[in-house]
């Protein structure tokens, strides 16, 4: 059986769909079956972070209505080969995708792949809701800035009583926490909330730190997951996250602000 | 921050200490999250029957608040009984 993860943060911006084509990839790269599911129907832009738009012939709107197989709208990842995409819609609307079509098509997926990653949708509406009712497990997107924090703690509560397995009162979806875009050197000035506290917030086990990094926005603009980009500190920090979720411990890294020395201090250049 | 907070003797938090601060509040009393707040609806319910044993009230002049607080959270039941000459005990 497949394990359904939904990649949510109730926020808009914070990097669900970067952290979903990384650790979709990533998990992809250690050998396990991966479909990732864009579920922010007319609004997609898994296709485009994962660099495959120009392959996209239908959509999982499409499969909804019974106007392509899903073995049509699936797009096989040309990079990582255990990895596959089911892009959204662009020009419907939300309304388009309903809570059969969607289990119908997990079902399916669920004989082929190990792994359902489901890229949500900002909000807490229609979208959203069915992106999280299939979860087995949730990687909440936190920004460590007030509003994410807020929202992330609105959407774990959400998770808890708007899932399907809150509903069927089985064993809840299994939460994890992953903090993205942080900065340690702006935490040093105090000028960032601490990893600590964003955790203690929000009290979910922690997944990963993904640090700050121009990397981020090179790999989106390439389509390429940042995750390859292996030499990068996001990358590495994204690798760390997939390990953790297999169960491997790893450190957190990148967490501390480096010491500059005078040479660095000199000739600026910031990391990568 | 400046200089002139040398003589100042205490610095001013931290702009992250603020969020903090107004982020636990929130999250604390905002109610957002299961955290054990389930049995609320059963306790209140099973809470009543037992008032509602003892003396003879309207089910609407009993109200139960939970308020949740970073230190301390409150759980409070207010009855309101009716005028001295109206009070009987209930059964």
């Amino acid at each position: 059986m497949a394990q359904v993860v939904t990649v949510t943060s109730g926020k808009g911006g914070v990097g669900k769909t970067t952290s979903s084509a990384a650790f979709s990839t990533g998990l992809a790269q250690r050998g396990k079956k991966v479909v990732v599911i864009d579920f922010d129907v007319g609004l997609r832009n898994l296709d485009l972070i994962m660099g495959v738009e120009r392959r996209v012939v239908f959509d999982i709107v499409n499969v909804i209505q019974g106007e392509a197989r899903l073995n049509q709208a699936l797009i096989r990842d040309k990079r990582v080969d255990t990895l596959s995409i089911l892009p959204a819609s662009q020009t419907r609307d939300k309304d388009a995708l309903n809570r059969d079509g969607v289990a119908k098509i997990i079902e399916e997926l669920s004989k082929d792949f190990d792994y359902i990653i489901c890229d949500s949708p900002a909000g807490i509406e229609k979208g959203a809701l069915l992106a999280l009712y299939f979860a087995d497990q949730a990687i909440v997107v936190t920004n460590p800035e007030v509003s994410s924090v807020r929202d992330s703690d609105r959407i774990l509560g959400v998770i808890q009583s708007k899932s399907k397995r809150a509903e069927d009162n089985r064993e809840p979806v299994r939460e994890h926490l992953l903090v993205t875009r942080y900065d340690p050197i702006r935490v040093a000035k105090g000028e960032m909330l601490k990893l600590e506290d964003v955790q203690e917030i929000l009290a979910v086990p922690l997944l990963g730190v993904i640090p700050e990094s121009e990397a981020v926005l090179k790999a989106s603009n390439a389509g390429n997951p940042v995750i390859l980009d292996t030499e990068t500190s996001a990358a590495q920090a994204y690798a760390d996250a997939v390990s953790r979720f297999l169960g491997e411990e790893k450190p957190m890294r990148f967490i501390e602000a480096e010491k500059k020395g005078i040479f660095s201090r000199i000739f600026g250049g910031r990391a990568a | 921050m400046s200089w002139l907070n040398f003589f100042r003797g205490r610095p001013e938090p931290s702009s992250a200490n603020i969020a903090k601060e107004r982020l636990t509040m929130i999250v604390a009393t905002g109610g957002n999250r299961r955290n054990g707040d389930d049995f609320l609806p059963r306790m209140q319910k099973d809470l009543m029957e037992v008032v509602l044993r003892y003396v003879n009230v309207d089910p609407s002049k009993v109200k139960i608040t939970t308020e949740r607080g970073s230190d301390l959270s409150t759980l409070a039941i207010e009855v309101e009984l009716p005028p001295a000459g109206q009070m009987r005990r209930a059964g």
